[in-house]
């Protein structure tokens, strides 16, 4: 069976390269391309102490072992700036199969995103200096927040919540005017699930500028105090999207195969066990079916892995394209594939769904080249619930003994 | 060889890059380039035939909006915390800075560099400096550009450095 490598695949997409040393700081193991992040990959070597190589780890021994006393799960050295990179540093403990306790120490690229937005603080300073040391600091002071309200977008909303002002940058975003935003309620511009905006309260807001974009913020509320009175807020806006983005595609990562796109076990067990709930209450059965490949192994060694790659891409589309909205297709190994058939009416009803599968075998093979196509077939077995089993486990269990006693034949 | 780390610190613009590529390339460029997160150097020092290396942690300047990162200055040995002498502000966070680096590590030292001594300033008294906490130990009024007292202090830190950890041995 042919594995894909989740974790290289992720520490790719996601910029991440690590190292793995001794809690003597040997050097154990190291990502292709950790090298660009040494300070100097001269002693960068297996077997190496690691702090020749990473002068992040000298004087913070104190702090790793800590890990090892569980005090802490993890640390983070934000922002490290080396050959021109950013990056995070992050150090956790490592257990290895054998019981070895080591430090995984993971270095987290910035985005571009991120780059552009230290490039945007680096001009600010270097603005901000050059007031400062003008002789004429103090007609400056106010030259220098005006700088900063450029660079974020900030309004001024009343204790219930109206707007009473408005910066350029926000009036930028929405291509609107002052008058536009005055004495109506900041959500009518952003939204957001809790409406009241306090002070050291983590709050995220979702605004989409006239073309449609929607754009994801962080706040910082800013109370304006009068004789000892709060009377107004300022909130201060800092543009998170690419964050949110990330969020989302490691969520859809861990649920998903990362070569086909379908559902991946994980996320057909949790499909099943949610498919057991729904039937209990609505006594409608559901089927599995359990799909395996005929003789994908000569496919590979006849037309190479991309071929195997591109006709498991393939099979993958057609089911999706078979099923319903409410089913899910998953695949679940190399050439392993199952479908969740949500509430089926009958047994006719599944032998009539599966038949119509076993015709996609015939009608759809794989073209791979001009001159190259390829045939599939596939063996299948299926279980109903609640007839056959009671749990996703037996129920994928018995299914996958029927396909076997199938491909047998 | 004996490795250790120090953390330079500071307002942002008082010219703390430019006090450790004086230290560590013995250069100087008049263009200010705002640092950002943190950069690390390496410097290699002899004291009474000891070598040690000791690995500088240049920090992001703090501004009104980015405060300095706690997590930089854990496991130094010694800060310099750097203001600019033309900039009345920056020698008053001086008190904060220190305080930072109290909070942090308690036993390192602390040292003082006012910087850019080679324009034109006010004169500030070194004493009341000194006053803010017993981990002080000097003040040094530094000039990246000419080079004046640069390597006095960091010579000072490897000085103390070397011969507390011989102590310990």
């Amino acid at each position: 069976m042919q594995k894909y490598d989740i974790a290289s695949v992720l520490c790719k997409k996601h910029k991440i390269l690590y190292i793995l040393f001794t809690q003597e700081f040997e050097l154990l193991e190291f990502s292709d391309g950790v090298e660009s992040l040494a300070s100097t990959a001269q002693y960068l070597q297996t077997g190496k102490d690691v702090r020749e190589s990473f002068w992040e780890f000298v004087g913070i021994e104190e702090r790793l072992f800590e890990l090892l006393s569980k005090k802490e799960k993890s640390f983070t050295i934000p922002v490290v700036c080396n050959h021109g990179s950013y990056y995070n540093i992050e150090v956790e403990l490592f257990t290895s199969p054998q019981g070895d306790i080591c430090f995984l120490c993971s270095f987290w690229k910035k985005s571009e995103i991120a780059l552009k937005y230290f490039e945007k603080i680096q001009k600010l300073n270097q603005q901000t200096l050059k007031l400062k040391t003008d002789t004429n600091y103090a007609n400056t002071k106010q030259s220098y927040y005006d700088l900063l309200n450029k660079q974020f977008i900030s309004f001024h909303v009343d204790l219930e919540g109206f707007i009473t002002q408005t910066n350029e940058m926000c009036r930028y975003f929405f291509e609107s005017d002052s008058s536009e935003f005055f004495g109506k309620h900041f959500s009518e511009f952003f939204h957001t699930r809790d409406v009241s905006l306090k002070e050291g309260v983590e709050q995220v807001l979702y605004a989409r500028d006239p073309l449609g974009v929607e754009v994801c913020f962080h706040t910082n509320v800013i109370p304006i105090e009068k004789e000892g009175k709060v009377v107004e807020n300022i909130i201060l806006c800092f543009d998170i999207t690419y964050l949110k983005k990330i969020e989302k595609d490691l969520e859809y990562a861990v649920a998903h195969d990362s070569l086909t796109g379908v559902a991946n076990r994980t996320r057909l067990l949790k499909k099943i066990d949610e498919a057991i709930q729904e039937s209990k209450t609505s006594k409608k059965k559901f089927a599995i079916c359990f799909i395996d490949l005929d003789k994908f192994k000569p496919v590979n060694d006849t037309f190479g892995h991309h071929a195997g790659d591109m006709l498991l891409k393939h099979i993958a589309t057609l089911l999706q394209n078979f099923v319903r909205e409410s089913d899910t297709v998953a695949r679940i190994g190399g050439d392993e594939f199952v479908i969740l058939f949500k509430e089926i009416e009958s047994q006719e009803f599944l032998t009539d769904i599966i038949k119509r599968l076993e015709l996609l075998q015939q009608k759809n093979p794989l073209h791979y080249t001009h001159e190259d196509t390829i045939h599939f077939s596939f063996s299948l077995g299926c279980s109903i619930y609640p007839d056959d089993a009671k749990d996703a486990k037996s129920l994928l269990a018995f299914a996958d003994q029927l396909m076997y006693k199938q491909k047998k034949k | 060889m004996f490795s250790y780390k120090i953390v330079v610190l500071g307002d942002f613009g008082v010219g703390k890059t430019s006090l450790v590529r004086r230290f560590v390339e013995n250069s100087f460029d008049e263009e200010y380039l705002s640092s950002i997160g943190v950069t690390m150097s390496r410097k290699e020092c002899i004291y009474k035939g000891i070598k040690s290396t000791m690995i500088i942690w240049d920090t992001e300047g703090r501004t009104e909006h980015s405060p300095i990162f706690k997590q930089y200055l854990l496991g130094a040995k010694a800060f310099i915390i750097v203001a600019d002498l033309t900039r009345k502000e920056t020698i008053e966070a001086i008190k904060e800075h220190t305080l930072l680096c109290q909070e942090m590590v308690c036993n390192a030292s602390i040292y003082i560099a006012l910087n850019k001594s080679d324009l034109e300033h006010t004169p500030v008294e070194h004493q009341s400096l000194r006053d803010l906490s017993l981990q002080i130990v000097s003040v040094y009024e530094t000039s990246a550009k000419s080079g004046d007292e640069v390597e006095e202090i960091f010579a000072h830190i490897n000085t103390s450095v070397v011969e507390s950890s011989n102590a310990k041995v």
